[in-house]
């Protein structure tokens, strides 16, 4: 893992405490915005002031406790990684099934078996490993940029009817903090450029107080609200019952694939060097969100996933460690304590938080866009990445008619643009697996063939392959080199030159390995390159700095003569 | 295929590389760059900017043409190589015999 240059702190690296103090905070004025969707659902569900103030408490408590498990690695449990977890509305539609079948404390028995299914989707996760691609890998990540910024924008041009300020001046708070983040982000460094996000949304707030936009209401909440509050676990119930199952494991399963989607973005901001996902790494990740909602069950708090927002925000800053993370933790399970601090994010409005989330959504997208275009892509590939892109993106615009159109268990599936966007790309890369050979096999002819057909042959099963360009162009090269002497040294009879050499290809997610079968003498591959003299004057000179530069090219050679036929594999990894 | 333009300019003889050096066009590239260094030129740039690959066989070549120039006490340098053909000449070694610009106009400088 290479911390890239953008990064001030990486993941395993300690800031200093007040470097870590005002991160932690930054990422609390961003992530206090989603404890609305608690108070939403409260006021969705007619929950009265104490049940909210409950809801909200417990709510904060187990996000607390969750960013902790997430970066702490322990029990085969979390990433390492800085990704905190955050409510969800969309998660609404199945509460309110699990709600009208059995009272509230069935939503909670449905929080449980979403962690449940969310960690059952982290067991079987790696034997999927064949699907979850590096495409995938990018679709989820710029499906989580782009949704960002469809939300932001959405916060920007829909009418809030309780706003008190006009058109106007929500756009001029939106300019204005857009403005100082940008402003911040890009012409400074250091500190500046570290609390980029928060100096806009206080430069938001301020000038939301300022225009007279913070309504009577928010203010008589914050008095309203105790300073000290010990939420209760269990404090609606606990209970399971057989019509909250379906909803809850297609739930679980979709916050699941959202997790992973956050997941492989934090692994893509945190490494100059990433090649592909770390499967183990999603999977503790995966499985640590899961037992937060089982615990989370049982202090009555909504089902929570992982902030892609929040990942963003701690690259977008550079602050990435996972000392973050405990900070982070404490703040949420204190202010879990003390609702009265809560009500701040419930006035914070909508043109800031729109402004804060395009500014985020930028560097989500373009981390996706170079997870997608680090790979050769073939028609599959191209396809996959595609279709699940437009499917995922067209999802929230679209969400309405929708959720008109499709029957209630499809309903219940399809919530969030990168579950479907995900889904979709899953699906098509299984679907794509029908007759993708992953082995080839051609025969060339030394004296007809040129090293321009072998060279063709490598790219195609190169772009199948879907790797790196220069990994592609170093195989390209070896077999090229390998084709030559081949023909030139190994076939030393004209009975030999007109028969066929066969070249194989065979490769899997992290191997490409090309095999020349041949009538001929076998290549001497050299640990050593020949001196200049031997290369000038002996006979086997040329063939013996081909052996070295195959050795050096590829990652292993093994080069064998048969009785009747030779072999050289030529073994390359991504 | 490989084809060869050659041109003066100050001093120097240019020799422009297009295409593969490989074993089959190898001994053309050596028999046409060692009349050239016997007939007098002695300042010679290779310009790598439009070959694409270099196989061992080639790279003896650049074997003799140095050795050539050396022996009339000449200069030779090499412009303008892709990453790999560059990798290539490290990891033989090969990097260290000749003087390696990164385009032509600094090895004609240099």
């Amino acid at each position: 893992m290479t911390k890239p240059e953008t990064i001030v702190y990486g993941t395993l690296d300690r800031p200093p405490v007040r470097i870590s103090l005002l991160q932690a905070l930054q990422q609390m004025a961003f992530l206090g915005v989603y404890m609305v969707v608690v108070s939403l659902f409260a006021r969705t569900m007619g929950l009265n002031h104490n049940d909210s103030l409950h809801l909200i408490s417990a709510t904060l408590l187990a996000s607390g406790i969750g960013v902790i498990i997430q970066a702490a690695r322990f029990g085969g449990l979390g990433s390492g990684y800085f990704c905190p977890v955050q409510a969800t509305s969309s998660t609404f539609a199945a509460l309110t099934i699990a709600r009208a079948s059995d009272g509230m404390a069935a939503m909670f028995g449905m929080v449980a078996i979403i962690g449940l299914s969310q960690m059952v989707f982290a067991f079987l996760f790696k034997s999927f490993r064949q699907v979850f691609t590096v495409q995938v890998a990018g679709v989820s990540v710029m499906l989580i940029g782009l949704g960002l910024g469809y939300n932001g924008v959405k916060l920007i041009v829909i009418d809030n009817p309780g706003s008190l300020l006009n058109e106007n001046q929500s756009f001029l708070l939106f300019a204005l903090t857009l403005f100082t983040m940008i402003f911040f982000n890009v012409w400074f460094k250091g500190y500046l450029r570290m609390f980029s996000a928060f100096l806009g949304l206080a430069v938001g707030f301020t000038g939301t107080y300022l225009l007279g936009g913070i309504p009577p209401m928010g203010w008589q909440a914050f008095q309203g609200s105790p300073l000290f509050y010990l939420p209760e676990p269990l404090y609606f119930g606990w209970k399971i019952n057989a019509d909250i199952f379906i909803p809850a494991i297609i739930t679980g399963m979709f916050l699941a694939l959202h997790g992973v989607g956050a997941l492989l973005a934090a692994q893509r901001f945190n490494d100059a060097d990433w090649k592909r996902p770390d499967l183990e790494m999603v999977r503790r990740g995966v499985m640590a969100e899961g037992m937060t909602n089982l615990l989370n069950s049982f202090l009555n708090g909504l089902p929570l996933t992982s902030s892609g927002g929040a990942v963003s925000l701690a690259a977008a800053t550079g602050c990435t460690s996972r000392w973050l993370a405990y900070w982070l933790g404490t703040f949420m399970i204190l202010l879990a304590f003390m609702p009265k601090f809560i009500v701040f994010w419930d006035i914070m409005p909508q043109p800031v938080m729109g402004a804060a989330l395009i500014f985020l959504s930028a560097f989500t997208v373009l981390a996706g866009l170079q997870v997608i275009a680090s790979r050769l892509l073939d028609n599959r590939k191209i396809l996959t990445v595609g279709i699940a892109l437009v499917l995922g993106f067209s999802f929230e615009p679209l969400r309405p008619q929708l959720m008109e159109t499709f029957p209630d268990v499809i309903r219940d599936m399809v919530f969030s643009g990168v579950g479907v966007g995900v889904l979709a790309a899953v699906l098509l890369s299984l679907i794509f697996r029908v007759r993708n050979h992953t082995r080839d096999r051609r025969a060339f002819i030394a004296s007809s063939d040129s090293l321009d057909d072998v060279a063709a042959f490598i790219r195609i099963q190169g772009q199948k392959w879907g790797a790196r360009p220069e990994a592609v162009g170093r195989a390209e090269y070896a077999a090229k080199q390998a084709f030559e002497i081949i023909a030139e040294h190994a076939l030393s009879d004209s009975t030999q030159k007109s028969r066929a050499i066969e070249l194989q290809t065979l490769y899997d997610e992290f191997t490409f390995i090309v095999i020349f079968y041949y009538h001929g003498m076998s290549i001497p591959v050299s640990l050593q390159a020949p001196s200049h003299e031997e290369m000038l004057h002996e006979e086997d000179g040329v063939a013996r700095m081909a052996g070295y530069l195959l050795h050096r090219l590829a990652d292993h050679v093994r080069s064998r003569g048969g009785e009747r036929v030779s072999e050289l594999r030529l073994i390359f990894n991504d | 295929m490989l084809e060869i333009t050659t041109r003066q300019q100050d001093n120097a003889f240019i020799i422009l590389l297009d295409g593969r050096i490989d074993a089959s066009s190898a001994k053309d590239l050596e028999q046409q760059c060692l009349s050239w260094i016997d007939s007098g030129h002695h300042d010679v740039i290779l310009d790598f900017s439009s070959v694409s690959y270099i196989s061992s066989a080639g790279l003896r070549v650049f074997l003799l043409i140095a050795k050539r120039v050396n022996a009339v006490k000449g200069r030779l340098r090499l412009s303008a190589m892709n990453s790999i053909i560059k990798d290539v000449f490290e990891i033989s070694g090969f990097s260290k015999l000749f003087a390696i610009y990164p385009t032509l106009e600094d090895a004609l400088s240099g």
